[in-house]
């Protein structure tokens, strides 16, 4: 019978306990539950269980020996790879920016959105005060000086005076109708 | 004054477990993506995803660490296909990368004996690696790591069970050359 993913703890479960007889064990069987033997999983009626078949048998005393290589083999790179196993300063701040002022850390991490839509903004501003500065214009080449000059020349009296003048001749006009 | 003291205490226990898990949670991830800045990466994202979304007690726990540990293993594997992805983009050797596992520039480099280890580790499926890296480095029981990956124990012995034994053969053939 093919052994299938999820059998070892059934096989483990099943495993004969007090009394039973080497012989009824399937090396097959045996060797699914030798890495879980070695790595201490087994309680201690499956452990001696184990431990009594690798006495009497040599195909499973060959096979625990191949994984107790290679579990030497991994254990001595237990280092792991090089580099530092704390967070650098630059991430710990980063975090501690995430967590406690997420909001900046919003605008850290769409840096560019939010430089865009500045742009954006900015550019919307530019449209409207060109736009305006055309209509502002017009306006002074329809009423002559304009009225900041007037300001800084300080004639404002003389345009005000106009602007009166100009109402009283219209109401004069209007007088006839 | 109650909220503030809330607070301080919350930033405490954080800070606490950061100190507590950092190392362990670097050296995995560094295990699986094969670089240490790529898991620095990752672990600061995992810890920012806790703070955010753990909602149990902020202290060492065993479902805390599953839950760091899953998440970190998730975040490592999206990790690990981005940068297959760019590797594929930039090299065309997809063919030559083992399966979701990227290349080994970075690793450990204790020597010869490491770099075998590294190799044959790399022959593994993305989950074999995983769960021999979680019971041989990380010293997790088969429950923990039942509870990391949401497989069944029986599975988690049966797939450490065939790790192994390739494991075995690639040392091996290794040896032998």
């Amino acid at each position: 019978m093919k052994t299938e993913p999820g059998n070892t703890a059934n096989a483990s479960l099943s495993l004969p306990t007090e009394g039973t007889g080497n012989a009824r064990l399937r090396c097959e069987d045996m060797q699914m539950l030798l890495f879980a033997y070695m790595t201490r999983e087994l309680g201690d009626v499956q452990s001696r269980v184990v431990r009594e078949h690798l006495r009497t048998c040599e195909v499973c005393r060959k096979e625990a020996s191949e994984i107790e290589e290679t579990l030497t083999a991994l254990r001595a790179d237990a280092e792991g790879p090089n580099g530092e196993l704390r967070l650098s300063d630059e991430r710990r701040e980063r975090l501690w920016r995430a967590v406690f002022h997420p909001v900046r850390d919003w605008i850290d991490r769409h840096h560019r959105l939010v430089a865009g839509t500045i742009a954006l903004l900015s550019l919307l501003l530019v449209i409207f005060l060109l736009r305006h500065a055309a209509i502002w214009k017009q306006q002074q080449l329809d009423e002559g000086i304009p009225i900041w000059r007037m300001f800084r020349s300080g004639k404002l009296p003389e345009l005000v005076e106009l602007v009166m003048q100009e109402q009283q001749d219209e109401n004069v006009n209007k007088e006839p109708e | 004054m109650d909220r503030q003291a809330k607070e301080i205490g919350k930033t405490a226990a954080f800070e606490a477990v950061v100190s507590h898990y950092e190392a362990r949670l670097i050296r995995y991830v560094a295990r699986i993506t094969g670089c240490n800045d790529v898991a620095q990466d990752v672990v600061q994202e995992t810890f920012i995803r806790l703070f955010r979304k753990w909602t149990g007690d902020l202290e060492p726990s065993p479902m805390l660490s599953g839950w760091l540990f899953r998440v970190a293993h998730n975040r490592a594997v999206d990790a690990v296909r981005k940068r297959s992805r760019q590797a594929d983009v930039e090299q065309k050797h997809a063919d030559e990368q083992p399966d979701a596992i990227a290349p080994t520039q970075g690793l450990s480099g204790h020597g010869e004996q490491a770099r075998r280890v590294e190799i044959a580790l790399r022959t593994l499926s993305a989950r074999e690696q995983q769960l021999v890296i979680l019971k041989v480095y990380e010293e997790k029981t088969y429950k923990e790591i039942s509870e990391i990956t949401g497989l069944s124990a029986g599975n988690v012995g049966y797939i450490l069970h065939h790790a192994m034994k390739k494991m075995s053969q690639v040392l091996k053939q290794d040896g032998g050359k």
